[in-house]
């Protein structure tokens, strides 16, 4: 699967539409957005898909956000067919699509679903109201059940869940709590993010001026802990930093952006990595509808540079650097002037060497910046 | 005498530092108008911009005016500045030698300071003629009768019919002027006579060498002369001499007996050209020097080292270049385990060592970690041997040691009468001797006390600063070595010693400070993989110990396609911030913990 991969291309699509902006998201989104701009915004993405038809087999689809589940069936449907037409899109594409639980039903689900949509990523982020008020979720825990249900209902045989850790008032045990309910509704893929205090949120701002108190670090690596126990005892494998799935569930789309594999990204803010090539379009929308915003940035990875994000990459993944991958990438050995740094950290039960792959152990992962910092050119 | 002789005037400023002497120097300039108000820069004298931006002056420098006098004659008026501070008394004493006479300011609102009285001594030691003048008389707390009273009661001069002037204003200058031409005697000396010049200062000049600054005392100099210095015995061509007027050096044909300027003989470091030296004639030269002259020892010391490692280089040569300016600076490479390499430094006190990391810090934009400064112990050892040392890392064990002498200084404190009492806890606290204490007037009083320099050189001004709200002065004078109980406390980390960090304290103050340096260490030793164990240790006995926690998070929970390019940058700056961190044994330490460390704040 992994290696069908390789050859081909994975493709993103970004919807920076949302009911409302969750206080912690720094992504590139806009609510309040009328119907008027939603549709020039649609528009100018179809033409964009259809503009850049590269003549490679799609792999993976992804389409995030945002939140995408805002759109119509019929809107979702135009991208569909400009995708379609302009892509060879693969008989296995895993074709993905984020939701939130408040603004999905049965029928619209099972409209995407007709559209070719295979996989359906649910932002659950805890099973406490309280906690989902702490962080702006438009959702309570009764409308993630019904949405879940709803998924079900249509036909999903796909499903990822999201949740997050380090939520303003959470505590160990309703952390437990919220993972519970998730593995008792069964999705074949689960999310666990540390919540990342980005600069410019109200959550930042909140935290900065003391009106809210986030969990304290020892409590935060205690839940990682406990995601990582809880999911692996319940049959998902810790794949990468923050993604558990059971066997043959693994997101083939984002696994791409840690394996390297190309992909085309399209719609506002949305980046490619392309023959060599970082590129991203505008985060200004009427830039992006006017067509002038595509690709405005764009940045050669050159060697050094290939071989830093090689490893940042892959040591996010539990099966990390593979030794005859990596020679094949950059002609020497992965362990050539690494040595030392090599030792300390296998020593220290962070970094472990088994069947000539290089991965972070569990412990490793939570403490990866540092590692991956030695181990970088 | 030549009539040339009888038409100068060679004469200095003193004062407390804030009295108002470049004020009054930039107002003589303008009346003499040999600068024009118009080119006026306030304090023209000053020409570094540290020294604009603290008010005082750290240089000796020198301008010659010209000066129509009320009987109708023109005068030469050779005015040369002196530094304001403690750490330069030799330069004062220099500078002073080269003049006949002396402007004494004193500031009317705050009448005869710690720094009055001690430059009012140096000049009188110096046998000059002292003009007493009551500045900034327009300022409404001014109070010129008391002043009067306080220079002829405190200094001992008679000041009934001194000049008040008011600097900013401009008020009474000419009166002041006039009374230079009267009170200040001309030089006197022998222009048949041997050369013998004085050299008060110098400085570097990318194109002419070293640009020496002269009094002739008596015979002449010119160009193509061929000179000899006479502590060294170094002889040099000269290459060009003249005048040092206010917007620089102007060529004359020769300097005569009783004048002021400048000569440069390709001269390379100012080192060879030592303040308070004699020049004189290779050939017929004196055979006596000018009196006084002695090589400037440096009281302080401490360790420099650049931040960034690979600054080393560039670190010296901005050494090198600053030490062509500043004899008294001295450097010489040393390696720290913790730090890297770097280099010893002496300076003449804390003030001069803090002037020259500024300008290493803004001239030549060099981070740097300095270590804390050290006084120079005196050791006696077993077996009859003496050591100086001035770097705790040198410092024997205690087994071979029979006795630690440390350098005691006369310390004299002038404050206000409200401050008394917090001023002689301070010096208590710092371990001073009261000797005793006079009242000047109703509100302020003069304190001497004997105290161990290495608690001056441990923050003291700021304590004395901010324990009197900033109206304390202090004076002091090196006295002599006494038998101390000292001991060298060490910092360990992970069970490695950071060398560093070592330092030499009395005993009785050893517990408090490792205490509060091991809470510094905790606060800024980021979390690493592993628990830290800090101890501060006497020998092998550990008073005082602290811990820094492991790390447990340290990751970025997401990163897709369109994260990469961020979250890379994210990590390459951390991989920078990673490479500055200095390696001690198996512990990683920023140099802006080591900074934060070694910052003397006892006070705060």
């Amino acid at each position: 699967m992994m290696n069908s991969d390789a050859n081909r291309i994975g493709v993103y699509i970004h919807i920076p539409f949302c009911v409302r902006k969750c206080l912690y998201c720094d992504f590139c989104s806009f609510d309040s957005v009328g119907y008027e701009l939603r549709e020039r915004y649609i528009r100018e993405l179809c033409r964009e898909i259809s503009s850049s038809g590269a003549g490679r087999e799609v792999g993976t689809v992804f389409i995030g956000g945002g939140t995408p589940s805002l759109l119509s069936v019929r809107e979702m449907s135009e991208i569909v067919s400009a995708l379609d037409r302009n892509f060879d899109l693969s008989d296995d594409c895993e074709f993905s699509v984020e939701v939130n639980p408040g603004t999905v039903d049965t029928e619209k689900i099972r409209g995407f679903l007709s559209l070719g949509i295979n996989r359906i990523s649910m932002g659950m982020q805890s099973a406490s109201d309280r906690e989902l008020k702490a962080i702006g979720r438009i959702h309570s825990n009764t409308d993630l059940l019904r949405a879940y249900s709803a998924l079900r209902d249509a036909g999903a045989k796909n499903v990822n869940l999201d949740c997050m850790y380090g939520i303003p008032g959470q505590t160990r045990d309703s952390f437990r709590a919220t993972l519970d309910e998730m593995l008792s509704l069964g999705p074949e893929h689960i999310s666990a993010y540390g919540l990342m205090l980005e600069e410019g949120t109200p959550l930042y701002r909140s935290v900065k001026n003391g009106s809210v108190s986030l969990p304290e670090e020892d409590e935060e690596c205690d839940m990682y802990r406990i995601a990582v126990e809880t999911l692996s005892d319940a049959g998902y494998e810790h794949y990468e930093i923050s993604n558990y799935a059971r066997t043959g569930y693994i997101c083939r789309h984002n696994y791409g952006y840690w394996n390297g594999t190309e992909y085309l990204g399209f719609g506002l803010a949305a980046s490619s990595f392309f023959s060599g090539v970082r590129y991203k379009n505008t985060e200004d929308i009427n830039l992006y509808i006017s067509g002038a915003g595509r690709r405005l940035e764009c940045e050669q990875i050159q060697s050094d540079e290939a071989e830093r994000e090689y490893i940042m990459l892959r040591l996010r993944t539990a099966a990390g650097i593979d030794q005859a991958d990596f020679a094949a990438h950059f002609g020497r050995h992965f362990a050539d002037g690494r040595e030392g740094v090599i030792a300390k950290y296998i020593s220290a039960g962070l970094l472990k060497e088994e069947s000539s792959r290089f991965f972070l152990t569990d412990a490793g992962m939570y403490l990866s910046n540092g590692i991956i910092c030695d181990l970088m050119p | 005498m030549t009539e040339k002789q009888k038409h100068i005037r060679n004469f200095s400023i003193i004062a407390h530092i804030d009295h108002g002497k470049s004020t009054l120097a930039d107002r003589i300039l303008e009346k003499t108008r040999t600068v024009e108000s118009r080119d006026m820069e306030d304090q023209l004298l000053d020409n570094m911009d540290l020294e604009r931006e603290r008010g005082i002056t750290i240089k000796a420098r020198a301008v010659r005016l010209s000066y129509k006098a009320n009987d109708g004659e023109e005068y030469i008026f050779n005015l040369i500045d002196t530094p304001g501070h403690v750490d330069f008394g030799y330069e004062v004493s220099r500078s002073l030698k080269a003049c006949e006479g002396a402007i004494l300011v004193v500031d009317a609102t705050q009448g005869v300071e710690a720094q009055t009285l001690a430059n009012a001594y140096i000049a009188i030691d110096n046998d000059l003629e002292i003009l007493p003048v009551i500045n900034k008389i327009d300022l409404a707390s001014a109070d010129v009768e008391k002043t009067r009273s306080e220079i002829e009661d405190i200094i001992g001069i008679p000041a009934e019919d001194c000049p008040a002037v008011s600097a900013k204003s401009g008020t009474n200058i000419e009166g002041m002027l006039e009374r230079i031409v009267t009170d200040i005697p001309c030089p006197h000396g022998d222009e048949k006579a041997p050369l013998k010049a004085l050299i008060f200062d110098s400085h570097y000049d990318y194109y002419l060498g070293v640009v020496v600054y002269i009094r002739v005392f008596d015979g002449s100099v010119k160009p193509g002369d061929r000179i000899k210095l006479m502590s060294t015995g170094a002889v040099f061509d000269v290459v060009e001499v003249g005048y040092l007027e206010p917007f620089g050096l102007s060529k004359s044909d020769s300097l005569s007996c009783g004048e002021v300027g400048y000569i440069t003989a390709s001269i390379k470091t100012v080192g060879d050209t030592r303040v308070g030296d004699t020049i004189t004639t290779e050939e017929n030269g004196a055979t006596e020097p000018l009196p006084g002259f002695r090589k400037v020892q440096p009281m302080v010391y401490a360790g420099i080292y650049p931040a960034d490692g690979a600054k080393y280089g560039d670190l010296r040569d901005a050494l090198e270049k600053l030490q062509l300016n500043d004899a008294s600076l001295v450097y010489e490479p040393e390696t720290s385990i913790a730090l890297g390499f770097g280099f010893r430094c002496g300076f003449l006190g804390l003030l001069h060592m803090e002037i020259i990391e500024e300008r290493l810090e803004r001239e030549f934009n060099l981070e740097l970690i300095t270590t804390v400064p050290s006084v120079i112990y005196r050791v006696d050892l077993r077996g009859g041997e003496t050591r100086y040392i001035n770097n705790p890392s040198e410092y024997p064990s205690p087994d071979e040691i029979v006795t630690v002498y440390e350098p005691v200084v006369k310390a004299s404190i002038i404050t206000p009468s409200a401050y008394i009492g917090g001023i002689m806890d301070l010096c208590q606290e710092r371990r001073g001797v009261f000797k005793d204490m006079k009242y000047i007037d109703t509100e302020r009083a003069e304190l001497h006390y004997e105290l161990p320099l290495n608690e001056i050189v441990y923050d003291f001004f700021d304590a004395l600063k901010s324990r009197s709200k900033g109206y304390s002065s202090l004076d002091y004078d090196f006295d002599c070595y006494k038998p101390s109980k000292l001991v060298k406390l060490d910092f360990l980390l992970n069970g490695d010693q950071v060398d560093a960090l070592s330092f030499i304290v009395h005993e009785d103050k050893a517990y408090e400070r490792a205490r509060r340096i091991a809470e510094k260490l905790k606060e800024n030793i980021p979390r690493q993989l592993f628990e830290i164990p800090i101890q501060a240790a006497i020998g092998s006995k550990v008073i005082a110990r602290e811990t820094v926690r492991a790390m447990r998070k340290d990751v970025l929970a997401k990163c897709y396609g369109g994260d990469i390019t961020r979250k890379k940058k994210l990590l390459e700056k951390q991989k920078e911030g990673k490479k500055k961190m200095r390696r001690l044994g198996t512990v990683e330490v920023s140099p802006e913990a080591f900074m934060a460390v070694l910052k003397l704040d006892d006070e705060q």
